[in-house]
């Protein structure tokens, strides 16, 4: 009799500790997943607001090259191109881009700023010289390339087990 | 005797480091290579150069390539230049851009 007893509780306090593991164990998931849609949310948010940084920098740069010389807009595109450089790295090291945008960046801020960057030496090209057409392709490039970072940033699926192995890592 | 000195550009050079040659201005990357950078790689108390990038507003390319592939082209190899600087930047880009300049100059020197 006892023993019955004994097992009835054990079996009711078994079933209760899976019912409390299991709204537990989900509540984790739900707030887990929520996380990660609001971390993807803000990378794509910073990549946006990336690749309008990119559109006024073009715009810069080519009227720095095609007029006359303006210390003011070059100094302004120095420090424009180093904020790009600053926002990718930490979005590189959050994981929301790969270092393959180091490439886009070199590119951009050595076609505008290697050659005719100098106020004693600056030339006015027109707008269909290979230098302005080489910037356009260099900006051109490191949006196709920030647009792919958001696409791959919205289709990647959260796999249950990521999820998990996240959620133990925090235990 | 060895050590480690440290140079920040925007600290003790400029906060606008741009242009190549001397010419263009007071803070070129000829004058930052021939009056910062040589005369400590010529120092042999000396034995790591950590160049601190960050305080600076911004880089011309043509500062950077004259900087430091400049050093290359006045006789310091690649390896030495790799084995002896240290560069520190928030912006990644920026590290590779010079290493690869250095890279280049190396392999025309070649």
């Amino acid at each position: 009799m006892t023993s019955a007893i004994f097992i009835d509780y054990a079996i009711k306090g078994l079933a209760a500790f899976v019912a409390w593991t299991l709204v537990v164990l989900g509540w984790a998931v739900v707030s887990d997943l929520t996380n990660q849609r609001e971390r993807k949310k803000s990378h794509e948010e910073k990549i946006s607001a990336l690749r309008q940084m990119l559109s006024d920098i073009e715009e810069l740069a080519i009227q720095h090259h095609t007029t006359e010389f303006d210390d003011q807009r070059a100094k302004k595109i120095m420090r424009k191109i180093k904020g790009v450089g600053v926002e990718c790295s930490h979005l590189e090291r959050c994981g929301a881009i790969t270092s393959a945008w180091r490439t886009e960046n070199l590119r951009v801020r050595r076609n505008i700023t290697l050659k005719n960057f100098e106020s004693k030496r600056h030339e006015l090209y027109p707008l269909n010289d290979n230098l302005v057409l080489d910037i356009e392709e260099s900006f051109d490039k490191f949006q196709t390339y920030l647009l792919r970072a958001i696409e791959s940033n919205t289709a990647e699926a959260e796999r249950l087990r990521t999820t998990f192995y996240r959620i133990l890592k925090k235990i | 005797m060895s050590g480690t000195t440290i140079i920040n550009i925007g600290k003790q050079f400029s906060r606008f480091p741009a242009g190549r040659y001397k010419k263009d201005g007071p803070a070129s990357g000829e004058q930052f290579r021939d009056d910062v950078v040589k005369p400590l790689l010529k120092n042999t108390a000396i034995e790591k150069i950590i160049i601190e990038l960050d305080d600076a507003l911004g880089y011309g390319s043509s500062f950077l390539e004259e900087a430091f592939g400049g050093l290359v082209r006045d006789g310091f190899s690649s390896s030495q230049l790799t084995e002896h600087i240290e560069f520190v930047s928030d912006d990644l880009s920026l590290i590779d851009e010079i290493k690869d300049y250095i890279a280049q100059a190396g392999k025309k020197n070649d």
